[in-house]
């Protein structure tokens, strides 16, 4: 055995943890962030097993059409809905579409906003400079607000609005991931990289990116719960997905929202779903945010 | 001081004329164009045709921007569909209710946020800490809308104590010489006109602070806990200063630094929060206008709200910029 392999035999047996072990150990200690994964959890299953969860069908007429509905009691937790649909089905089903909305929506402003967010960091130069005053322009733009011009461009529909949302969250994710690889470009290791030759992409696919994106994901998860609030506030205003009988939280505010004596469980639910998934989001953010970077606890 | 203030004003140019563009190739992109959106679905070739060359359409793309933009520093922003008054009146008109809200928000925003940060962290890890910063989560959590309309059922259906929607009930007799109606009451002497706006205003702005509250007492605390452990504090203590006295002008007066940028960047939050806040309290405001013009198709009035708000944010950023350097030396020398 010679010196060198004796000596990395040693260092082996010292298992290294890693960030991310050591940030899911921190985590795990963080009851706040336990309660908020458990509630995106709950949330979770409520849409998977909506069919299994829900009492009734969320398009079926149960009751009689009133205008003064009834409450909660009577084999229906949550009372009817003016149709007389029944209103548990119907928010437990709305579970489905806002946690596929705010899934969506990040995923697609994270994939954009990663890919110039990189090319900025990782280019530099004019590069960055057109990429970096572009996302200032679009911070200045209010998020709702520039979503409802997308909408307002694209024409109403589900894809348009994750669309519309997702673009909404470009910059914030493209300025982190730009900030966390600059920080990462005077490393020993892309130096390193650099000298035994790994080239451009691949030093920025495998060694500078895993680097660089933690923060990017802390960020991903209250940008969901941020997409929730503006996909419910854009259908409040009338410009959600284009299928009005589809149960969808801000749609079943909004359509109760003129006439709150006729049965405030109308808006009581579907607010109190969208504020608990909402809730669970941001302490999940930052109980993450807490164990990727033990210093900004606050 | 001035070499700041003029480089960064002149950093807002280029992204100024990006917005300018963007809102430009954002109307291209509507569906029909503005010659269709001006005349409606209906209309023949003919008077199509008419419009376009009235408008300038049939020039090339960036001649029309150039006209534009002239129109635009020249405080054109074309008319409205739908009431044939210019954009830049109707703004003119109903900005002041959105300045008015958005102040009323962002004062309880800061009355109740910064003692309650403040409290929060000089009892640290307490009860009230805790329970502050729970509180705060909860807050930041709850949609503008679903705030406005539980305030609204409890407070206005239920308990009958405030109006629901508007600005002012219709009987009030109140001059306006500034549009900002508490400013106006005010001037004009007008008490019970002063107490009739300010009950109006009450729901509204607190559906609408919220959010900038929980944010707000949430740096405050940080903020206090980094200061309250400085050496300088150990200092005053040390040489027996008296609490109140460390309190205000040590901790608090360096705290309150990074709480004056959060305060602007709230700027955004705020107007975008005024949609949804104009919308269910009927309060007549640029962001009620906005979302109307959607639904009348007015895109003259959407294009120019747009614009207009997105001028105020960046100007707002570039008033804390400023008010950063002058209260934080530091950053000027750099």
């Amino acid at each position: 055995m010679s010196l060198a392999e004796a000596e990395a035999a040693v260092l082996r047996t010292d298992e290294p943890s890693g960030l991310w072990k050591d940030a899911f150990d921190r985590f795990k200690r963080n009851p706040a962030a336990l309660v908020g994964a458990l509630l995106i959890l709950t949330f979770i299953l409520i849409a998977v097993f909506a069919p299994v969860i829900a009492t009734h069908d969320p398009h079926a007429q149960v009751g009689n059409l009133s205008a003064n509905p009834e409450g909660p009691g009577d084999g229906h937790i949550m009372g009817l809905d003016k149709q007389g649909r029944d209103y548990f089905s119907r928010v437990v089903y709305g579970t489905r579409l806002s946690l596929l909305v705010g899934l969506v929506s990040v995923a697609v402003g994270l994939s954009l906003g990663v890919l110039l967010g990189s090319l900025a960091g990782y280019l530099g130069g004019w590069v960055d400079v057109v990429i970096m005053r572009f996302m200032d322009i679009m911070l200045s733009i209010p998020g709702l607000l520039l979503a409802i011009g997308i909408v307002a461009a694209l024409g109403r529909g589900l894809v348009q609005i994750m669309v519309a949302v997702g673009i909404v969250n470009v910059p914030v994710f493209a300025r982190l991931l730009r900030a966390a690889i600059l920080g990462q470009m005077d490393s020993d290791y892309v130096l390193a990289g650099r000298s035994v030759g790994v080239g451009g992409w691949r030093l920025l696919g495998r060694h500078i990116l895993p680097n660089s994106i933690a923060p990017v994901i802390v960020q991903a998860t209250l940008a969901m719960a941020t997409a929730i609030i503006d996909v419910a506030g854009l259908s409040f205003l009338g410009l959600g997905p284009a299928n009005p009988s589809f149960p969808e939280w801000g749609k079943m505010l909004a359509d109760s929202a003129s006439r709150l004596e006729q049965g405030v469980h109308l808006v009581f639910f579907p607010g109190i779903a969208i504020v608990l998934s909402v809730l669970g989001l941001n302490l999940v953010g930052d109980g993450l945010r807490e164990a990727i970077d033990p210093r900004l606890k606050t | 001081m001035l070499q700041f203030a003029l480089r960064r004003l002149l950093l807002t140019i280029p992204i100024l004329i990006g917005l300018s563009i963007i809102v430009f190739v954002f109307v291209r992109s509507l569906p029909g164009g503005p010659a269709i959106a001006l005349l409606g679905e209906r209309a023949t070739e003919e008077s199509l045709e008419q419009i376009e060359k009235t408008l300038g359409l049939d020039q090339p793309v960036h001649v029309q921007y150039f006209r534009y933009m002239n129109n635009v520093l020249h405080g054109d922003l074309g008319n409205s569909v739908v009431t044939r008054q210019p954009v830049a009146d109707e703004i003119k008109r109903q900005f002041p209710a959105t300045v008015e809200l958005g102040l009323a928000a962002m004062l309880f925003a800061i009355l109740v946020g910064v003692p309650l940060g403040f409290i929060a962290a000089k009892r640290y890890q307490g009860v009230l800490d805790q329970s502050s910063l729970v509180l705060s989560l909860i807050g930041v959590s709850f949609p503008v809308f679903f705030l406005a309309l539980l305030l609204k059922y409890v407070f206005a259906v239920k308990l009958g104590w405030l109006p629901t929607i508007g600005r002012l009930t219709v009987t009030q007799d109140l001059a306006h010489p500034t549009n900002l109606y508490v400013l106006d009451a005010i001037l004009t002497g007008n008490w019970p006109a002063l107490s009739d706006a300010l009950k109006h205003l009450v729901l509204p702005a607190i559906a609408l602070g919220t959010i900038p509250l929980a944010i707000v007492a949430r740096i405050t605390r940080a903020a206090t806990l980094d200061v309250i452990s400085e050496d300088y504090v150990r200092t005053a203590r040390a040489k027996g200063l008296e609490r109140t006295v460390i309190d205000r002008r040590h901790i608090l007066r360096n705290a309150l630094l990074p709480v004056v940028t959060v305060i602007g960047l709230q700027t955004g939050l705020l107007l975008t929060g005024a949609v949804l806040t104009e919308t269910i309290f009927a309060w007549p405001g640029v962001g009620r206008m906005i979302l109307q013009a959607i639904q009348f198709r007015d895109y003259a009035i959407l294009q120019g709200g747009i614009l207009f708000f997105a001028f105020v944010i960046v100007f707002v950023n570039l008033l804390v910029d400023m008010s950063y350097g002058f209260l934080n030396p530091r950053i000027r020398v750099r």
